[in-house]
């Protein structure tokens, strides 16, 4: 029980970041390859917002959201607006070059080691039920329930969020009912990008230290969790991050640690074989 | 004619350097239904998509509901004036959503207007076509053809628009459906709205529409009342031979 705990503490941060790739992909159609820097750059966005400003949890995590959410705006204004999107290799080549970049100029601002984040929480353990679990892995829980009930309150009950459901799924005819779709795709990626940068302030706090190229840490398994949750499928990719993060988990706990990040490919590559569409996925056709 | 709600004038549309429609002019009134007919390619939906904005006029002028001229304007600007629904070809449903939240989406350009009075306009539109009563809460995508094809035309219509455009309202339906649909289309043209028909079915467009605009190779090559078109033989025979279920002008 007690490595499915601290699977889910780790899942939830790959489900964060699985969360918002989804979310823009959804909408752009495009894997934005940069989307994993937005998350390093979420990271440092807290990091900066603790040195500067207050050694407060809920600043870091502002921060965070707000440092990958206006840099994901800025991305989408400066760069992915302006692709071919007609093509499946443009998009995809080119964000891998704007990751690059933003990794350059992280590693420009903060230098290419790691910076040590400082502790917000104790490093002391609670006992809930005969399982351990810190302060931190608390934050990371609590604040995943809340992003995720947040943007479940927004995508169900607001206008706004029915306008990026349908433009998710058809943005021509999202446009001609009225949807202002260039704003939509705008305000969208800057969620997705948010709940990335919030993840990478998370992992920062659970790791106690950010660096230029954790984007590149976690791809494979940001990659993994939106294949096996179904490409585009919010509530896929957070159950695939959950179901990663318990699996990585146990691995570690039956002595595979070694490979444990092979463990992401495993799954990808088991999905990939048996369920294409992902764990939610559906096969939606007009009759 | 009533007051004008639609005018197209001497358009012209081009996908590249073929041209999909040829100086095509036409009005529809506030309380009429037109059709333009002919076969695959003729250039109907084209005509249709230059009037929504989803694609581009290379010359002449379409004058939306509104009275502004709408070239140049982006789908959504065109949509926002509210003035328009649309029920294009593929129905263009919203299929992971439920078939409330579709007719929801169709008040979207007037939602703050319109949010307050939605449970009665749900409850008209479930009046028109009950069928879609009982499957609200159902995902579009589960829904059949004709139930789809209502929905869609009920999305096209909740949000009152002064101009109805269907694409092909009855393609793909069997026979049974193909009639409930010509209620539906009768029953809204007679509340006050212009509606605009793109269709390869005669018999549907003889049916419903007032004015005929027979249509080959993007351009308008006849143009007058059901009887006057199905008792010309020579149109018949030289430009709706290739077109579906052509009647006669006694079946008419």
């Amino acid at each position: 029980m007690q490595s499915i705990l601290d699977g889910l503490v780790t899942g939830s941060t790959y489900a964060l970041v699985g969360l918002g790739f989804s979310l823009v992909f959804g909408a752009l159609r495009v894997l934005n390859m940069a989307h994993m820097d937005l998350y390093m750059w979420g990271a440092f966005s807290g990091f900066v917002a603790i040195s500067a400003l207050s050694n407060s949890v809920v600043v870091s995590i502002l921060a965070g959201l707000l440092g990958g959410g206006l840099l994901g705006i800025a991305i989408q204004k400066a760069f992915l607006q302006w692709l071919p999107f007609d093509t499946l290799a443009a998009p995809f080549i080119g964000t891998i070059g704007l990751g690059i970049f933003l990794q350059n100029a992280a590693v420009w601002v903060f230098g290419p080691r790691q910076r040590l984040f400082p502790g917000l929480v104790g490093s002391e353990y609670y006992q809930v039920g005969g399982l351990q679990i810190s302060g931190v892995q608390i934050i990371i829980l609590v604040t995943m329930v809340l992003l995720g009930l947040g943007l479940t309150a927004l995508l169900e009950w607001t206008w706004m969020g029915k306008a990026i459901k349908a433009t998710s799924e058809n943005a021509e005819v999202a446009g001609t009912l009225g949807v202002n779709v260039p704003l939509v795709m705008l305000v969208t990626v800057g969620i997705g990008s948010a709940l990335g940068g919030a993840s990478g302030v998370l992992v920062g706090m659970l790791y106690g230290a950010v660096l230029p190229f954790m984007g590149f840490v976690i791809a494979v398994k940001v990659l993994a969790v939106i294949v096996v949750g179904g490409l585009g499928n919010l509530p896929g990719a957070v159950m695939a991050g959950l179901l990663l993060g318990v699996v990585e988990a146990l691995a570690t706990r039956l002595g595979l640690s070694a490979i444990r990040d092979g463990v992401a490919f495993a799954l990808l590559f088991t999905f990939l074989l048996f369920r294409p569409q992902g764990l939610l996925g559906e096969r939606i056709r007009a009759r | 004619m009533s007051e004008i709600v639609l005018r197209v004038d001497n358009l012209f549309v081009n996908y590249g350097v073929a041209r999909a429609v040829e100086g095509v002019s036409f009005e529809l009134g506030s309380d009429e239904i037109r059709a333009l007919i002919g076969a695959n390619g003729a250039g109907k939906t084209t005509i249709l998509k230059a009037i929504l904005g989803l694609v581009s006029a290379a010359q002449g002028s379409i004058e939306s509901p509104a009275g502004r001229p709408i070239q140049g304007k982006k789908p959504y600007e065109i949509a926002r004036e509210c003035a328009m629904g649309y029920s294009p070809e593929d129905r263009g449903l919203l299929m992971r959503m439920t078939v409330q939240e579709n007719l929801e989406m169709g008040i979207y350009c007037r939602r703050h207007r319109l949010a307050g009075r939605l449970p009665t306009l749900l409850r008209d539109i479930y009046d028109l076509f009950p069928q879609l009563a009982a499957r609200r809460h159902q995902l579009a995508s589960i829904l059949s053809g004709g139930e789809q094809r209502m929905l869609s035309i009920a999305r096209a219509l909740i949000g009152q628009p002064r101009v109805l455009i269907l694409d092909e309202p009855t393609l793909g339906l069997a026979p049974v459906i193909v009639e409930e649909t010509i209620r539906a289309i009768q029953r809204i043209g007679q509340a006050g709205r212009g509606l605009l028909l793109a269709e390869q079915n005669v018999m549907v467009a003889t049916r419903t529409a007032s004015v005929i605009y027979v249509m080959e190779r993007g351009r308008i090559v006849y143009q007058g009342s059901p009887q006057d078109l199905l008792g010309n033989d020579q149109i018949r025979t030289a430009y709706l031979s290739g077109t579906a279920l052509l009647p006669t002008a006694e079946a008419g």
